[in-house]
């Protein structure tokens, strides 16, 4: 076969398997989706379990790398020209207020489907290790928290390049609060500005983390969450599955036994076979798991596309050091911090209570903590895993909505609640106009 | 599976959508403001000068760069008449420019915003013009809507603030007239003897060299009727200053509307002149031959 056949071949694959060995084959071969398993169960493939979010945010990553692409034909990274050439990817380049666009929702997108991920896996107890051998989903969720911590960080570089007065405030008072760390803040807002001060030195910086290497950290974490979840078994529900066959009481059956070379004597690898792949549990991979990829890569693509056209990308005055943004906020997804810096800076007559460090430090770090050991700390049963709001983790899951909710609400009365010198608004009132020059 | 077949019908909705999507986009790029400005202004030029001229004019985006100000001014693209001799009398945008102080300053080595103010990178009208407080551009055009919104006296002559940057050491600039007026009142009444204007007076008011710099939140609004902005706040403050600061020493002259209209420019316009040098003219220290009448004096069109 000549090799353009044979590189085509691999490329593509057959929709409408004849038999179980062609629906096997065209995953197993091809080099597009060999990391698929080729039997998938009904419950991995559901809308309901999983609401594929994990799905979603992979497909935004490759929309923010494609538009990110193009966008970096485009924009100059030095502080006389970064304004301008947003400017003109805005005004002058074709399709460039669309490119900009939707590269700027799919990273909000990004930063909100991760988390909504997060909280979905958290719910259904999905970082829990079920009855298969060789599981470590603990390692798992704790690559996701990176995952989460890293979109945050890349769309945080990326909210200072278009280096208006937007820009400039937000990453004003997110750098500011990571002066108060005790012992490394300094130092830490140093490293992350090239200096004192937001200038040329935080532009390229901030530039080369967010073109470069966080999405190569966000790739190379990519890979391993999605091997992680092959070498876990697929996802948590699989277990219940499994769960539910023990409970019909069928014996696993030995199918194979390997080796090394048919004489090593200390350990033997039992391969069974899984009898999840059964019918009524499971189907093939293809074309049931491909279609609903398509499905989701679509739906994401589509919410993007008509989210760009919808909201206008805005860009203020060029960043002004010397004029300070009223209200100046953080990007969205740090406002719950803000907030809460704002809420618990209090002085109790000559004695301060320092805000950035109780709701800039302690309180977030409390928080990656515990999400990060959280699976090691949970004892609950192995009923527990991969089910939504499973009745023996009914309190920590409580406790986990309890704190979601206090730090959506927090983000919502950051967001929109409060108006020109912090003050806060409700929704009905019109905030004060700001005086402006003419 | 049940679900096979609603799983195509939602790819095929969704391609669907897509497909409108990447159709509107489309639709959208082929069709801006813009391109009815220039078919328009191509009609007229056909109409008055013959089918030949009109195939000269150009197509597409154009701007003016002028590296040495830092600025592109995309006016052009819609403002296609204003080097167009006989068009003098055409309406907005096709309007050409009164030509005497394009000898001085010309389009290639200015461009326009320099003088006019405006969104030099926008290419709709509502963006370019930067009139509506919704936009961030705080360097509106100095025209019409701007004058009407703040009631001034005569709304065109404000543009004259951009004259004064480059020209604040003359004693008189030819056709910045409003700005003339305002340099004579501050020779007559003497306002050095309380402020230090251009480097030089007393400090008993506030310094005004830079006074235009000033940025918006500098100034007290709680009794500044009407809209809250700085040009705003010297219009009532010229007026009567102690409406505006109770504490005030400064005398009140009984300035009428377009004295205060005036003096209001002039000090918007004392801001430090971000030009290469070569930009910044010898100032004209000679008053002009007939001393202007303000009774007979046009005004700026």
């Amino acid at each position: 076969m000549p090799a353009a056949k044979t590189i085509w071949k691999k490329l593509i694959w057959t929709w409408k398997p004849e038999s179980e060995f062609e629906a096997g084959d065209s995953i197993v071969k091809n080099l597009l989706l060999h990391w698929f398993p080729s039997k998938v169960t009904f419950e991995s493939l559901s809308f309901r379990y999983s609401l594929w979010l994990g799905t979603g945010s992979a497909v935004l990553f490759a929309i923010l790398t494609l538009t990110g692409i193009v966008l970096m034909f485009l924009y100059v990274p030095s502080v006389e020209r970064a304004y301008a050439s947003v400017k003109d990817i805005e005004y002058a380049v074709a399709f460039g207020w669309f490119l900009r666009g939707l590269h700027r929702i799919g990273a909000h997108l990004m930063v909100f489907v991760v988390f909504v991920h997060m909280i979905r896996v958290f719910l259904t107890g999905g970082y829990k290790n079920g009855v298969a051998a060789g599981q470590n989903r603990p390692l798992n969720w704790i690559i996701g928290v990176v995952l989460l911590l890293s979109t945050l960080l890349l769309s945080f570089t990326g909210y200072l390049l278009p280096w208006d007065q937007l820009a400039y405030w937000a990453i004003t008072v997110g750098t500011n609060i990571a002066l108060a760390a005790p012992m490394v803040g300094e130092q830490t807002r140093f490293l992350l500005l090239g200096g004192n001060t937001i200038a040329q030195g935080a532009l390229i910086r901030f530039y080369v983390l967010h073109c470069f290497v966080l999405p190569t950290v966000v790739l190379m974490l990519f890979a391993w969450h999605m091997w992680r979840i092959r070498k876990d078994g697929g996802l948590a529900c699989v277990d219940q599955v499994a769960l539910q066959q023990k409970r019909e009481k069928t014996q696993p059956v030995k199918s194979k036994t390997y080796s090394l070379l048919g004489i090593a004597g200390t350990r033997t690898v039992h391969v069974e076979t899984a009898l999840v792949d059964e019918d009524r549990y499971a189907t093939n991979s293809s074309p049931y798991l491909t279609r609903r990829l398509l499905v989701a890569i679509l739906a994401t693509a589509v919410l993007a596309a008509l989210f760009a056209i919808g909201i206008e990308a805005p860009l203020e005055e060029p960043a002004n050091p010397a004029v300070t943004s009223n209200p100046a906020k953080a990007p969205w997804y740090f406002l719950w911090l803000q907030e809460l810096v704002a809420d618990t800076t209090l002085r109790f007559g000559g004695f301060t209570l320092n805000g950035a460090l109780v709701g800039g430090i302690i309180v977030p770090g409390i928080l990656a903590g515990l999400l990060l050991m959280w699976p090691y700390l949970d004892r609950s049963p192995v009923s527990a895993t991969g089910v939504w709001f499973g009745p023996e983790r009914l309190r920590q899951n409580l406790v986990f909505l309890f704190i979601i909710l206090l730090i959506v609400i927090l983000t919502i009365v950051g967001t929109f609640m409060r108006g020109p010198y912090w003050v806060l608004y409700w929704p009905w009132e019109t905030w004060v106009q700001l005086p402006r020059l003419f | 599976m049940k679900s096979q077949n609603s799983d195509m019908g939602l790819a095929y909705l969704m391609g669907f959508v897509l497909l409108v999507v990447t159709g509107w986009v489309y639709w959208d790029y082929y069709r801006p403001e813009w391109k009815e400005y220039q078919s328009e202004f191509r009609s007229m030029i056909a109409e008055r000068f013959g089918e030949e001229r009109a195939q000269q004019i150009p197509l597409g985006l154009q701007q003016i760069w002028v590296p040495e100000l830092n600025r592109v001014d995309r006016c052009v693209t819609c403002h296609l008449g204003v080097e167009w001799e006989g068009m003098e009398e055409a309406p907005n945008p096709f309007r050409a420019h009164p030509s005497g102080i394009l000898e001085k300053h010309t389009l290639i080595q200015y461009g326009c915003t320099v003088c006019h103010g405006g969104q030099g990178f926008a290419t709709d009208a509502e963006s370019a013009h930067a009139t509506s407080s919704e936009l961030h551009w705080e360097d509106p055009l100095l025209y019409k809507e701007i004058g009407q919104s703040l009631q001034v006296n005569d709304p065109t002559a404000l543009l004259e603030i951009k004259c004064n940057i480059c020209h604040r050491y003359d004693a008189y600039t030819e056709g910045a007239e409003y700005i003339n007026l305002a340099k004579e009142i501050v020779s007559q009444r003497r306002c050095q003897l309380c402020h230090k204007i251009n480097g030089q007076g007393a400090l008993i008011g506030p310094d005004l060299t830079y006074a235009g710099d000033l940025s918006p939140e500098h100034y007290d609004y709680t009794n500044v009727p009407g809209k809250e902005a700085v040009f705003n706040w010297h219009l009532v403050h010229f007026r009567n200053p102690k409406d505006v600061s109770p504490q005030s020493v400064m005398p009140n002259f009984n300035f009428g509307p377009r004295e205060t209209q005036a003096l209001a420019m002039l000090v918007m316009s004392w801001k430090r002149a971000n030009m290469p040098a070569s930009y910044i003219p010898p100032p004209n220290l000679t008053p002009p031959a007939p001393p202007a009448d303000p009774a007979t004096e046009p005004a700026a069109q």
